[in-house]
């Protein structure tokens, strides 16, 4: 936290390096949560984009009321489910989107360096989106769950149920995969 | 593989790794974005004319000279009896002045800008022969970041630039100290001596300080100065940022001190002073080495002068779409040079294959389609329209012509042309930067300038070191007439 404040600090005094730092440092979390909640590469990767030049654009104005890294995922989080609105209101199905990205030769599976990964992020696209998006946050972003219930606009009971919901469901994909 | 029982730990091991450069283009997107923010925070418009140039530090150095420009018009003498020098003389008194020298101190902080601290700066300024040598403490706004503020130089002796600059390894932490070099041509020399004016950008924020007033007398270094003090309110904003005051030699003309200070505050106003620039002497003989680009001592050598390269105009590490310089005719038009190609090893030739002057811009994957005063005035547009091109070294260069559709206000009432650009199936990142503002384009008023600087420019981008015939001031001016009249139908 310190370290972060520190580089915070920095960024905002205009040291370039502390913008490539932080960019080191959250850049795998950050672009493994857009991938498993979006399940494209790329278009995860142009949400991370835009996340951070947004940051780097408006260095005067950001500032941090929890931490840097909860800050980062929320933009993040923010981007996406703009993202998804945007396909909402093109009528295209989300989960169907994934779905299909899924089935065919996505990137991410082309990526994904061993099976065991592979596996895992197959499993977590088969979970539902909201499920998915508490594991992902609370295991990968470090969030509290108290925290997800703000960004989802929940309650933390709900919160609760959706990760032990999809932790189930994980296991239950999971073992049927281990079986194979 | 029995993942159940440790899913947690797996999801937390998790890593889905990212397409190969993808990161780097991230990169180096969010620092362009960051450097630009940081500018245009600081009231500096970010140019992207001539990026060799401008992407050096004599910018933000010389912007202290021209900050003094920019003070002293527009300040009306109000003093009675003497037939004392007006602030428009002594404008005039900096601007034919061959060697300026200042230094002073500039104001710096650990964090606490209640807690400030003084630092030294100097700054020579030989304007004849495009000679520099800007020595001052490395701070942002005010703040340094490190215990012991860094100090960076830059001195120009007129055919390389020397930067001295440090970065911190990410091996052993610590803070390295390293000196490049950037070598010239000799139409980038001509037009180094030429921007080494007062620059427009800065000058079109003069009329703000028309309101400073006298304030007092005093004798300063056994001469008497009248003492001028006003707020200068960047375009479009209600709060002041600067704070100045002036010392002014009633007898000679001569500005002898300034001292400026900067708001901190975004809504309300709480100065904290800046820099104190309270030596400021004109056609003094400066130090023998004043200007030598010898590398100082301790310094790593990013480069040295005998393997220094020269960089087209606009040219910068990496990026793939870019401004390389701007004209601003006496019409209003717009001369802009730009390059676009995010597949480098691609030629482009087919894309610039019957174009015409006045027709549609060639189809490029990234386009400079319009530009508009910035701040933005949302009526005015000037639209862009083929000219010509150039090539070099495999790389394709459009000049086009951005018209205006409706009278331009004068220059000096906007600070710098928005770009406005279009993504052709290709996705911005692609490219690692792109053009935002026009900020310190040339000023053409003239046939002779045209030639010396529109067609100098594009021949300094041509392999055969020509400009394109037909690209004459006149077609140009009679081009533009057409293309607006054809606007306006």
């Amino acid at each position: 936290m310190l370290e972060d404040k520190l580089l915070f600090w920095k960024f905002k005094h205009g040291d370039k390096d502390a913008l490539r730092q932080i960019y080191e440092k959250y850049k795998d979390n950050m672009r493994t949560i857009a991938c498993s909640l979006l399940r494209d590469t790329h278009t995860a990767e142009d949400v991370l984009h835009d996340v951070f030049v947004s940051f780097a654009e408006s260095v005067e104005q950001v500032e941090i009321k929890t931490s840097l890294k909860n800050y980062l995922i929320t933009c993040l989080l923010n981007r996406i489910h703009d993202l998804f609105r945007k396909k909402e209101s093109r009528s295209v199905d989300l989960d169907q989107v994934c779905s299909t990205s899924s089935n065919s030769a996505c990137p991410d599976k082309l990526l994904i360096g061993s099976e065991r990964s592979q596996l895992l992020a197959d499993a977590l696209a088969a979970i539902p989106f909201e499920q998915r998006e508490v594991i992902m946050l609370h295991l990968k972003g470090g969030m509290k769950l108290k925290e997800i219930a703000m960004l989802q606009n929940t309650s933390v009971s709900t919160v609760q149920g959706r990760y032990r919901y999809g932790l189930k469901k994980l296991r239950a994909i999971l073992n049927r995969e281990a079986v194979r | 593989m029995n993942p159940s029982n440790n899913i947690e730990k797996s999801i937390k091991q998790l890593i889905l790794p990212g397409s190969e450069g993808t990161d780097e283009q991230i990169l180096n997107d969010a620092l362009a974005a960051f450097e630009l923010a940081r500018r245009e925070k600081s009231g500096k418009v970010q140019p992207n004319i001539w990026r060799i140039i401008l992407k050096n530090r004599i910018i933000k150095l010389t912007a202290v000279a021209v900050i003094i420009a920019a003070t002293m018009i527009g300040i009306r003498w109000f003093g009675a009896g003497a037939p004392a020098y007006g602030i428009t003389e002594a404008l005039e008194l900096w601007q034919n002045a061959d060697i300026v020298h200042i230094k002073g101190w500039k104001y710096l902080h650990a964090g606490d800008d209640t807690q400030l601290e003084k630092f030294p700066f100097e700054l020579w300024f030989d304007k004849k022969n495009g000679l520099l040598r800007d020595w001052h403490p490395v701070g942002w706004f005010g703040d340094y970041t490190t215990e012991t503020p860094k100090y960076y130089l830059t001195v120009s002796d007129g055919q390389f630039i020397m930067e001295t600059s440090c970065y911190t390894s990410f091996d052993d932490n610590k803070v390295h100290p390293v000196v490049s070099f950037t070598k010239l041509s000799p139409f980038q020399q001509r037009l180094w001596i030429r921007t080494m004016e007062p620059f427009p950008a800065f000058i079109a924020n003069l009329d703000q300080v028309k309101g400073f007033t006298k304030v007092g007398q005093e004798r300063i270094k056994d001469r008497l100065a009248d003492i001028w003090q006003g707020e200068i309110t960047a375009t479009g904003k209600t709060i002041p940022f600067i704070k100045k005051k002036i010392w002014l030699s009633p007898e000679t003309g001569e500005i002898v001190r300034i001292f400026t200070w900067r708001n901190t505050e975004e809504n309300s106003i709480r100065w904290v002073s800046s820099r104190d620039a309270d030596t400021i002497e004109y056609n003094v003989a400066p130090p023998a080495d004043c200007f030598s680009t010898e590398s100082p001592e301790g310094y790593e050598l990013v480069n040295t002068k005998e393997t220094a390269t020269e960089n087209e105009l606009g040219e910068e590490g990496g990026l793939k779409f870019y401004g390389c310089i701007g004209f601003t005719l006496k019409d209003g038009s717009v001369i802009y040079g730009w390059h676009a190609n995010h597949k480098p090893d691609e030629s482009q030739a087919h894309l610039f294959a019957d174009l015409k002057p006045g027709g549609p811009l060639p189809n490029l994957p990234a386009q400079i389609i319009e530009l508009k005063p910035w701040p933005v005035e949302e009526d005015i547009t000037l639209a862009g329209r083929h000219l010509t091109f150039t090539q070099k070294k495999g790389k394709f260069y459009e000049w086009g012509i951005y018209v205006p559709n409706k009278k331009m206000p004068k220059r000096n009432t906007f600070n710098a042309y928005k770009v406005i650009q279009k993504y052709n199936g290709t996705e911005p990142r692609s490219f690692g930067g792109r053009p935002n503002l026009i900020g310190q384009e040339l000023a053409i008023n003239s046939e002779e300038e045209f030639d010396t600087w529109v067609r100098g420019a594009m021949a300094e981008l041509s392999d055969d070191g020509k400009a394109p015939e037909h690209a004459t001031y006149e077609k140009v001016l009679r081009l533009a007439e057409q293309i607006r009249s054809s606007l306006k139908e």
